[in-house]
């Protein structure tokens, strides 16, 4: 064993860590929508999109939306960005965020869209 | 049993035979070699037919086979009737099978390979699981009924870019088996003097197929999908990004290996490992286990358990090979002296595979955490957070490597050499840090990149000199800076903002004035352009995104416009189109064969237009109105579009006078309607939500991924001429 080994096995060591940390810190576990409310990290919540609540702010530049889960239970979100392009071709959209002040406040969201992946039926 | 399965069995049955064969010819029988490659020659006949008979179904629009009623219809141009062959999973699989089968035609023809037998035997191995999948899950499959028109093809695909793309990360995906099957036939005979020259101009050409593929489908996310990206970390991406990042270390290991005759079993592990890797992505984004975690739906095939078994299978096969053998594998030692490129080399190639490794554990992170317990998805900053370092790494590896020769050099001799180019770079990062460039770590990639790209190129510059084949190296790393500097400056140093933009009233955005003029309809179908008229100095020119409501899926679907500068892109997302504040009438009813007077219109309702829409329970109702106004008289026709869980969509007529009229109710039964006319208001007019973003510099990230292309091109030449 010479040190150049020492000096790689170490390198990789840290860089495990600091890939360890950063999957832990930026980890966002599937929750319903009481888990969520109730969660201080982010979260990703699954729902189908309530069509009569999408609306666009034009004061915030906000864009709003509410999900439905399969219980029935509603959750209202807000998104700081682009509504992605196939958003009404939606079967379900993921929003990846936090709960705050009453509403779920996505960083990210994603578009489930029946794509070219999709197995036709 | 239909054709294309008949044609599949023939393979199957061509690929299990021709492999058997090339087994048993492996200890040297001539002509059990020459009879295998016989057999292969018509399998691989079996296989074109099968393709060419899919082709065929989708040309003669056969919407009775399941997979063209999918994923084509009849009024598909040509051009994107052939990419309909590759817009579903079984597609992909023949055509995956397809281009390996074509590839396998040049290892054959190969003379005094010692390692043919093998080698073919773990090659056609390959595509006996591709067979079994296509068998269990036929693009051939019939339906009981016969369609009179398919599905057509979803209108993201409908993009040129989209046509090449899985075409050329299949072919990535085939080469990727060669050093594979290559590096177990190596393992059984014990013989490690021939593989890497054979492989090698194979692994350039897959290193180069899948990076053109990653980078097609980048450019494409850019150009159509409107969220002004190319890459999004997410498992589909990575699912081919990972393979192609062990590709590269691969490459670099190989030419260690040529030069120094070190890292064998490091090779052999990263050959092996690559198409595992190709495989476990595969596994990933088609048995539906990430279904909850990416933009794509993966409908689960029920393929599952084939694609497991495999994935173990060839896992037990190839590790469990080259653990047996590896006692024995004896190379020479790596990376003796600290200041050579040896020594650079073989760090590149760890944190090349350190990176696929962070990337593969981000991607599986659904898997791992849900054997913990809740299943957790991790956020797209760790994959940024993680590779960044690694990144800058790499960019102080491929600074030094072009100053840096195979023996040993001295301090001294380095910094003679290294002077130069160096103060030029400490020049252009002082600019960047002026123009803006504040965050450390951004500095330090930005740094090293440029460094990248001014030392090779100064390299590169007097390799020109000698022979251009020799510098494929250089002109890859080129590209390196050139995309990294690209990444950074359109990551980082994009500026956006939305604007709500009223029809005909202008508003500022970067120093441009735009003003939303409209929308247009040039040929009616699917094809809805906005009009944003953009301004500044003589520069006058009128943007066109696109908003429009998608016959394929009944949902909005946007495409932005892109204005090209030298140093930047503008980037128009269309957001919203409010169809502006009408101000609706109070509904009236009409009967059938009833007129009336309604804010100065004489409208008559003449019939009902009712006809099932679409597949499911979709229906669409249309009132067929004779319309009079200022003399004229017209026929108007307002739809209502019944979707199959009950939802309603109206869909108005416009009048004369620029007003739209609405079929608010269908009251069939009595044969009556009830509408409303919408009339233009003084206030509220068309509004158009839109997003501008600026891509600074993104034409180096272009420039960069061709560079990039043509280096590995000549990689590939010169190492193909080399076997």
């Amino acid at each position: 064993m010479n040190w150049k080994y020492i000096v790689g096995i170490g390198i990789i060591l840290i860089f495990i860590v600091f890939g360890a940390l950063s999957f832990r810190k930026n980890m966002t576990p599937y929750v319903g929508f009481k888990e969520a409310m109730s969660s201080n990290s982010s979260v990703q919540i699954i729902g189908e999109v309530i069509p009569e609540d999408t609306r666009y702010d034009l004061e915030s530049h906000q864009f709003f939306f509410s999900l439905k889960d399969p219980k029935g239970e509603k959750m209202k979100v807000a998104f700081n960005g682009v509504k992605p392009a196939n958003f009404e071709q939606a079967t379900s959209v993921v929003a990846i965020g936090k709960y705050q002040d009453g509403l779920f406040s996505a960083d990210q969201i994603l578009v489930k869209c029946p794509s070219k992946y999709q197995g036709g039926k | 049993m239909v054709l294309g399965d008949f044609l599949l069995v023939l393979c199957l049955l061509g690929v299990v035979c021709s492999a058997l064969l090339f087994l048993v010819s492996a200890n040297g029988d001539k002509k059990l070699l020459s009879w295998a490659k016989k057999l292969y020659y018509l399998t691989f006949l079996f296989g074109l037919l099968a393709t060419a008979e899919l082709f065929y179904l989708f040309l003669t629009h056969n919407f009775q086979t399941s997979y063209v009623y999918g994923y084509s219809s009849s009024d598909l141009p040509f051009f994107y009737l052939i990419s309909s062959f590759w817009a579903g999973q079984e597609g992909t699989f023949l055509l995956w099978l397809f281009i390996g089968l074509l590839l396998g035609l040049f290892l054959i023809r190969k003379k005094d390979d010692q390692l043919q037998g093998h080698t073919m035997f773990f090659y056609l191995l390959v595509h006996v699981f591709l067979l079994v999948l296509l068998l269990k899950k036929s693009p051939f499959s019939l339906s009981i009924d016969i369609p009179l028109e398919g599905k057509g093809l979803n209108p993201l695909l409908k993009d040129p870019w989209m046509v090449s793309h899985p075409p050329l990360v299949f072919i990535g995906y085939a080469a990727i088996a060669i050093p594979f099957a290559y590096a177990l036939a190596a393992l059984v005979k014990n013989k490690f003097d021939t593989w890497i020259k054979s492989s090698l101009p194979w692994v350039g050409f897959s290193a180069l197929t899948l990076g053109a593929g990653i980078f097609v489908g980048g450019f494409w996310a850019y150009k159509v999908l409107g969220w002004g990206g190319y890459w999004g970390w997410d498992p589909v991406e990575n699912a081919s990004l990972i393979p192609w990042l062990t590709t590269i270390a691969l490459v670099h290991g190989f030419i260690l290996e040529k030069n120094k005759n070190s890292l064998r079993k490091t090779n052999l592990f990263l050959a092996i490992i690559s198409f595992l890797l190709i495989l476990y992505g595969t596994f990933l984004t088609r048995s539906g286990v990430l279904a909850d975690f990416s933009v794509h739906s993966f409908a689960d095939l029920g393929l599952n358990k084939y694609l497991v078994f495999f994935l173990v299978l060839f896992t037990a096969l190839s590790l469990g090979l080259l653990i047996y053998r590896s006692s024995k594998l004896k190379s020479a030692e790596s990376g003796k002296s600290v200041l050579s490129q040896e020594f650079i080399v073989l760090l590149g190639i760890i944190f090349l595979s350190l990176s696929a490794v962070l990337v593969m554990i981000g991607t599986s992170a659904p898997i791992i955490t849900g054997l913990l317990g809740k299943a957790s998805n991790v956020s797209i900053p760790y994959y940024i957070r993680t590779n960044l370092p690694i990144a800058i790494i790499l960019g102080f590896l491929l600074s030094l490597s072009p100053f840096l020769p195979w023996q040993e050099t001295t301090i001294q001799e380095l910094t003679k050499k290294i002077a130069l180019p160096l103060g030029l770079v400490i020049i252009i990062s002082i600019i960047a840090v002026i123009a803006g460039v504040r965050n450390f770590s951004h500095f330090l990639f930005f740094f090293f990149a440029v460094f990248v790209l001014i030392g090779n190129f100064i390299v590169f510059y007097r390799r020109l000199k000698g022979k251009l084949l020799n510098a494929g190296g250089y002109l890859t790393h080129i590209g390196v800076g050139l995309m990294f500097i690209g990444i950074l400056t359109t990551s980082a140093y994009s500026r956006s903002i939305k604007l709500d933009l009223l029809k005909g009233q202008p508003k500022e955005a970067f120093g441009y004035q735009l003003t939303f003029k409209g929308e247009e309809n040039p040929s009616g179908k699917d094809q809805n352009t906005l009009l944003i008229e953009v301004k500044k100095g003589n520069e006058d020119y009128i943007a066109k995104p696109r908003l429009y409501l998608s016959e394929y899926s009944q949902g909005m679907m946007r495409k932005p416009h892109i204005k090209k500068l030298l140093t930047e892109d503008l980037y128009f997302a269309p957001m919203e189109y409010r169809g502006g504040g009408y101000l609706f009438s109070e509904p009236f009813e009409l009967a059938k064969g009833q007129e009336k007077d309604v804010e100065g219109y004489k409208i008559k309702f003449l019939s009902f237009d009712m006809a099932p829409h679409g597949q499911g329970g979709e229906m669409k109702v249309v009132a067929v109105l004779q319309i009079s106004y200022n003399g004229k008289t017209e026929t108007a026709t307002p739809a209502v579009l019944f979707g199959e869980d009950q939802q309603m969509t109206q869909k108005e007529a416009v009048l004369p006078d620029s007003n739209v009229i609405f079929l608010e109710r269908v009251m069939a039964d009595q044969g009556a309607v009830e509408l409303s006319i919408g009339k233009k208001g003084e206030q509220g007019g068309e509004t158009l939500l839109l997003e501008v973003s600026t891509k600074p510099l993104i034409n180096l990230l272009w420039l960069g991924t061709i560079v990039i292309m043509s280096g590995l091109f000549l990689m590939t030449w010169r190492r193909s001429k080399e076997i």
